[in-house]
């Protein structure tokens, strides 16, 4: 014999409440589940792109500091009363613009500055270190120059990869232009403004803007611009020959 | 028989279960969203606490280069007293208390470059930006900056006399010839006479200070005689006392003339100049040389000899002085005498100290004169 326990009215539901429990609750899960979605990946963009632009100030935070110090010279006082020229301030070592070969003009930055104080611009083939720096943009990747004894440009010495493999640098620009030049045998007149002279004197004032534009290798979409001015401090002061 | 029985209770185990791992993984995704964050932001402060340390820095620096501006401070605070070894002490001055937000701070230092020279300078600065107090390298979080620097003016004469007459050996006034010094009860001019070797008054001769006249070098308390920081010194030490460079390098920064049997010609008229007289400098004539706002500076190496009708004003440097007049004759010297051997003064010259030709000098040939913008190129460094 068949027993059916009796089961209460109110301890179940029917098939209907079921499914319209179910259809409400796939509705919300359906509209949470995109919700949660849009939310992770709004956080996911804004984490990528915080990295993205980390990694530029990271770099400019570097450049800056370190481009600031060109020209420094121990012996500076030296060079007072038509002494010895500043020798970090000469051709070649002097802040100068251009590029690696294949990369954009004016992609790279040279200069040299006086890191172990003895008053010598060393070149890495005493054994007392290498003071000739730059930065420059090689296939995707902003570098500095950490030394080598060979001829110094863009091209040659040891050169180290600033940016994270995550971030590739799609260009980066120094310019030079914004800078200074006054004849002060010429009342401080612009250099350009007259023919120059054997003898006269000129005074450089350099400032150096840089633009650096890179994006995250995954997603490719995140890019960032960013545009940085350092005023160099130590100006070159020399006699025309 | 069967028993069939409807268990309500797991009627939502599928629906919590989803819950569940939804919640799990919304809050490992907050955790993990938060430390990323996080991190960046500690490390986007501390980029930012660096970057107001070097600015703070470079806000000492400019403090520091203002203040060699200022003709005050440098006799105040960095011309070396005691001991005079020739370097400016280390002394380390704080951010001003208004100057910067609480948070920040700098410290600055001053320091000749080369010994005996207080023409060249260098500041550094220490700057601070996490509230450390003092500001100092010792900071966790700190940037400094250095630059030095050239007096863009002339440094000649660099703080106002001590005595109305020094002489590094023995000084003799005879007949009523006076050495005058009202301001004896300041700090920096308290003496009338300073010599390394004896002094000696005769026949009336004597000092006048606020004190009164004294007739009597040994119990005057104006008169320093006998002090060895004088009698031992070299000439270029001596000279140094009161100017800023060498002997050789004074004569090189400023005019040199000759006179001939006397200097009346050259020097009668003069007004706010320096000179070196490579000759002997024999004053026999009407003389008024430099003036109360224009007052000179005359250097020699060779001797001084005052007998008629001058009137100086100014600093007078000689080999020896030598002074013979007359009674009805007066010569005064309105400023100061520096001896670098003997004075020998019979009724004149007076000697009378001028604190206001001694500041006027300080402001034609001291250090005061734009020592904060001679930067010199190629000296900034921030490692």
């Amino acid at each position: 014999m068949l027993n059916i326990s009796p089961i209460s009215p109110r301890a179940g539901y029917s098939l209907v409440e079921v499914l319209v429990a179910m259809t409400i609750g796939f509705v919300l899960f359906a509209w949470m589940s995109d919700y949660m979605m849009r939310a992770l990946a709004d956080h996911t963009l804004t984490l990528q792109r915080n990295h993205l632009n980390q990694e530029l100030l990271a770099i400019f935070g570097v450049m800056d500091r370190d481009v600031r110090r060109a020209g420094f010279w121990e012996n500076a006082k030296s060079s007072l009363k038509k002494g010895p020229v500043n020798p970090f301030h000469s051709a070649p070592y002097r802040l100068t613009t251009n590029n690696k070969i294949g990369e954009a003009a004016n992609s790279c930055l040279t200069y040299s500055y006086d890191l172990n104080r003895n008053g010598v611009l060393d070149t890495g083939t005493t054994g007392t270190g290498d003071e000739r720096f730059g930065f420059r943009l090689n296939r995707g990747v902003v570098e500095m120059r950490m030394g080598g004894s060979g001829t110094f440009d863009c091209n040659s010495g040891s050169w180290s990869g600033l940016n994270s493999s995550t971030v590739i640098m799609d260009s980066l620009n120094f310019s030079i232009s914004g800078s200074l030049c006054l004849n002060m045998s010429k009342s401080g007149a612009d250099c350009t403004a007259s023919p120059l002279v054997s003898g006269d004197v000129l005074i450089r004032a350099f400032q150096v803007v840089v633009n650096l534009n890179g994006h995250l290798k995954f997603p490719t979409t995140i890019q960032h611009s960013a545009t940085l001015t350092v005023q160099v401090p130590n100006m070159s002061v020399e006699s025309v020959p | 028989m069967s028993n069939r029985t409807v268990h309500n209770h797991k009627k939502g185990m599928v629906m919590l279960g989803t819950a569940l791992v939804m919640l799990l993984l919304i809050t490992l995704g907050a955790i993990f969203t938060a430390q990323v964050v996080l991190r960046q932001q500690r490390a986007v402060n501390n980029d930012y606490q660096a970057i107001r340390a070097a600015e703070a820095a470079q806000a000492g620096l400019e403090w520091g280069m203002a203040q060699l501006s200022q003709t005050t401070f440098i006799q105040t605070n960095l011309v070396d007293v005691s001991p005079q070894d020739g370097w400016v002490d280390s002394k380390t001055w704080q951010a001003p208390v208004g100057l910067l937000p609480v948070e920040v701070g700098f410290q600055v230092e001053f320091a000749n470059l080369v010994v005996n020279d207080f023409t060249l300078w260098r500041v550094s600065s220490v700057g601070c930006a996490d509230g450390c107090s003092p500001c100092n390298a010792s900071c966790p979080i700190h940037r400094r900056v250095e630059q030095q620097l050239q007096q863009a003016g002339m440094a000649l004469f660099p703080h106002a006399l001590r005595a109305s007459l020094t002489a590094k050996n023995q000084v003799s006034l005879t007949l009523n010839a006076k050495v005058t010094n009202l301001y004896t009860n300041q700090a920096n001019s308290d003496l009338t006479v300073w010599a390394g070797k004896t002094v000696s008054y005769s026949n009336g001769a004597g000092t006048v200070s606020s004190l009164g006249t004294q007739n009597t070098a040994s119990s005057d308390p104006t008169t320093k005689q006998n002090d060895t920081t004088l009698a031992t010194a070299t000439a270029d030490v001596f000279f140094k006392l009161f100017f800023s460079n060498t002997q050789a390098e004074i004569k090189k920064m400023i005019p040199n003339i000759a006179c001939g049997v006397n200097c009346n010609a050259q020097l009668n008229g003069v007004v706010g100049k320096a000179l070196w007289v490579t000759t002997n400098v024999v004053l026999s004539g009407i003389n008024t040389i430099g003036s109360p706002s224009q007052p000179v500076i005359i250097i020699t190496t060779n001797d001084c000899q005052i007998s008629e009708n001058t009137i100086f004003y100014g600093v007078l440097y000689c080999m020896n002085l030598i002074g013979t007049g007359t009674a009805t004759k007066v010569s005064t010297v309105y400023g100061g005498v520096i001896v670098q051997n003997n004075v020998t003064v019979s009724k004149v010259p007076d000697v009378v100290y001028d604190p206001g030709v001694m500041n006027q000098l300080v402001r034609q040939f001291g250090s005061g004169t734009g020592a904060g913008d001679g930067r010199i190129p190629g000296s900034w460094r921030n490692f």
